[in-house]
């Protein structure tokens, strides 16, 4: 096979697997809308196989062309409430599969893809991150001076002519520049980061299987796919959120006729969020299930031999090694029973794994993840001469302030009352406490405060940079460097808003 | 007169890189390297002091630093080092010289010591330095002084004396 033609199967074969993903997710879209809505996944499906159909067929991969008309078929001109999802599932494994043979089945090919790839260490491609944001300062400065250049030229009058002419082409090659740098920054965080999208996707499959086998009647829904994760952790965050979901779907949501007793309504809900915060990713499984029973938790410690159960925190307990890799004693104690090496390889990578549950309400285990790199959009405002950036998922409202506000100390959005926080006091800075004029309305973990700003800056995506000295103060994030090459603070929301509020 | 000085390259903006310097001065052979280390010297409260180069990736200008809260006081904040956000520690805080004014000629030097990374403050950076273990001298009075707890021992050089600070403890202040 020769070079082009490996590259071209490489191509094809990278794009395949990103269609068939995304038919997966519209699929499972389809499986979990009611039959008025199932209009526009349909739309989209169709046009997924209708391309997947087109590229094999130009690739002469005619099993693969002949399965998408086939799938094709099945939701022509269907009618949404009558569409069947089980032999359409089945066709896309197939495809999935006949996608994986042609990756590893092209010999020749093969072989040229082992060369084209060689290994890069994390620090080099971390390197490379790092300079490329230098590279957006410096080009953020070329901008700031090319403008500058430029006005002035222009005020010049017909005197600035031949200024005006040789800024144009500055600019010219500035906007080049600009074009070059976007696409090399994108490939290498790239390199590193994938949406949890991808990770989703299986879950909702997962799901989607588990109930049918289980007969249960469960909900899935996600918030977050956007989420950038290392890519380094998909596998694991994969791996963890499998186990965590599928005890939510298998131990968690209860029959439908003991939801019913228990006043509950009679589909569950698995609930998948996934948000960046600060230097972290945390995803949480919550689901509205039976909760964890913590006797029959115990019962399982007894039979495992386990010394000074009793004494333990429920949290404690399930992730305990003594407890793991039982699976006869899985059935018996409910759930939380294989727990141990799950928790295990999170920490190994530098995660974390919290478990909350009340009996009859539900459960919620929340996986932390460290991001080497992370991409979030922060706004960014001003307070006492120093810029400070707050992860726009917490930012709830702007609002302006007043005196009456400030004195007693909260502010009114609708019909509740918020607290107002001042950072100044709240970092003990040696200064008067802040007299600003707008607030930031924060939430986190259900809480909100209004932290006073003197002003509001813009919205922007922000490179999170993670700094030990930085993290150790609570309050404080992570850190990210701005357009002119100062660092700033990244607030931590969850601690802002358990603050006091101010006087 | 053993120690041997050498100027710092000018150019306001730029960056004394360490393996320059090295490759300038003649790589010494692997054993003679024990006996003629490399240090970095810089000046601290008006006092010169010096690293040892292997703990040294680079020396930069001192851009704008981002204050910490709630640190202590020898942490003087954040600054951004070709993309990289480290904290800049004061060291004239710690030996207790007063704190360093930030100006034109101040320089942080990205210093790396165990697996930490660090931005030293310093009034200026000098020059690079050898130094023969023999011409280490111990330091004159109190054993307890601050700059006694953090130095190894004292050189004499043409341009006057020199404290050899001691990276380990370096880390200990910070």
């Amino acid at each position: 096979m020769n070079q082009e033609l490996a590259e071209l199967l490489n191509d094809f074969i990278s794009e395949a697997e990103e269609r068939l993903a995304r038919v997966e997710g519209i699929l499972m879209t389809i499986a979990e809308s009611p039959p008025a809505l199932r209009t526009s996944g349909l739309e989209e499906l169709r046009r997924e196989l209708h391309t997947l159909k087109g590229n094999s067929g130009m690739m002469g991969f005619d099993d693969m062309q002949s399965l998408a008309h086939a799938m094709e078929d099945r939701v022509q001109s269907v009618d949404p409430a009558a569409l069947e999802l089980a032999p359409l599932l089945a066709d896309l494994d197939h495809f999935k599969h006949l996608v994986a043979e042609a990756a590893s089945g092209g010999d020749a090919g093969d072989v040229e893809r082992q060369e084209a790839s060689i290994r890069v260490s994390l620090e080099s491609l971390d390197e490379l991150l790092d300079l490329s944001a230098e590279l957006v300062v410096a080009r953020n400065r070329l901008d700031l001076a090319t403008r500058d250049g430029l006005e002035r030229a222009a005020g010049n009058g017909s005197a600035g002519g031949r200024g005006l002419e040789a800024w144009k082409g500055v600019d010219e090659s500035r906007r080049a520049l600009d074009k070059l740098l976007a696409a090399v920054q994108r490939r290498i965080e790239r390199l590193r980061m994938v949406p949890l999208r991808k990770v989703f996707t299986g879950l909702r499959r997962l799901v989607h299987d588990e109930r049918e086998r289980a007969g249960k009647r469960v909900r899935l829904t996600t918030h977050g796919e956007d989420t950038p994760l290392d890519n380094s952790l998909v596998e694991l965050a994969g791996e963890v959120l499998g186990h965590l979901v599928r005890n939510a779907v298998v131990h968690g949501i209860e029959p439908v006729e003991q939801r019913r007793l228990a006043g509950k309504p009679a589909t569950g809900t698995v609930l998948l969020s996934a948000a960046v915060r600060a230097h972290s990713v945390v995803i949480e499984v919550i689901d509205d299930g039976a909760g964890i029973d913590r006797r029959a938790i115990l019962a399982a410690a007894e039979r495992a031999g386990l010394e000074g159960a009793e004494e333990m925190a429920l949290q404690e307990l399930i992730f305990h090694p003594g407890l793991s890799s039982r699976a006869d004693a899985d059935s018996s104690a409910g759930r939380g029973i294989g727990l141990a090496a799950v928790g295990a390889s999170a920490r190994r990578f530098g995660g974390a794994i919290e478990v909350d549950s009340r009996p009859g309400v539900g459960t919620r285990v929340r996986l932390q993840l460290p991001l080497a790199v992370a991409v979030t959009e922060a706004l960014l405002v001003e307070v006492g001469e120093q810029e400070y950036a707050l992860p726009a998922a917490a930012v709830l409202e702007t609002v302006e302030i007043d005196t009456a506000d400030r004195s007693r100390g909260a502010v009114t959005l609708g019909d509740r009352e918020i607290p107002l926080v001042d950072l100044a006091s709240f970092f003990e800075l040696d200064r008067e406490s802040a007299r600003g004029a707008y607030g930031v309305i924060l939430e986190a973990e259900g809480r909100q405060r209004s932290l006073i700003v003197d002003e509001l800056g813009d919205l922007r995506e922000i490179v999170v940079h993670r700094v030990e000295d930085a993290a150790a103060v609570p309050g404080v994030g992570g850190t990210t460097i701005l357009g002119d090459g100062r660092v700033v603070l990244i607030l931590d929301p969850p601690v802002l808003t358990a603050a006091a509020a101010a006087a | 007169m053993s120690a041997t000085p050498r100027r710092e390259p000018d150019g306001r903006d730029r960056i004394l890189d360490i393996a320059d310097s090295l490759a300038e001065t003649g790589e010494p052979a692997a054993g003679e390297r024990e006996r003629r280390a490399g240090w970095i010297s810089f000046r601290l409260g008006g006092q010169s002091f010096a690293l040892p180069v292997t703990h040294v990736r680079g020396v930069h200008r001192a851009g704008h630093i981002t204050p910490l809260p709630n640190s202590p006081p020898t942490v003087r904040g954040l600054t951004n080092l070709r993309g990289r956000v480290i904290a800049v520690i004061d060291l004239a805080t710690e030996l207790e010289l007063g704190a360093t004014a930030v100006d034109e000629r101040s320089r942080i030097l990205d210093a790396e010591i165990g697996r930490r990374r660090l931005g030293l403050l310093t009034e200026r950076t000098d020059s690079l330095i050898r130094v023969q273990a023999a011409d280490i001298e111990p330091l004159a009075g109190d054993e307890t002084a601050p700059v006694a707890r953090h130095a190894t021992g004292q050189v004499a050089t043409p341009a006057g004396r020199v404290v050899l600070l001691d990276p380990e403890q370096i880390l200990e202040g910070a």
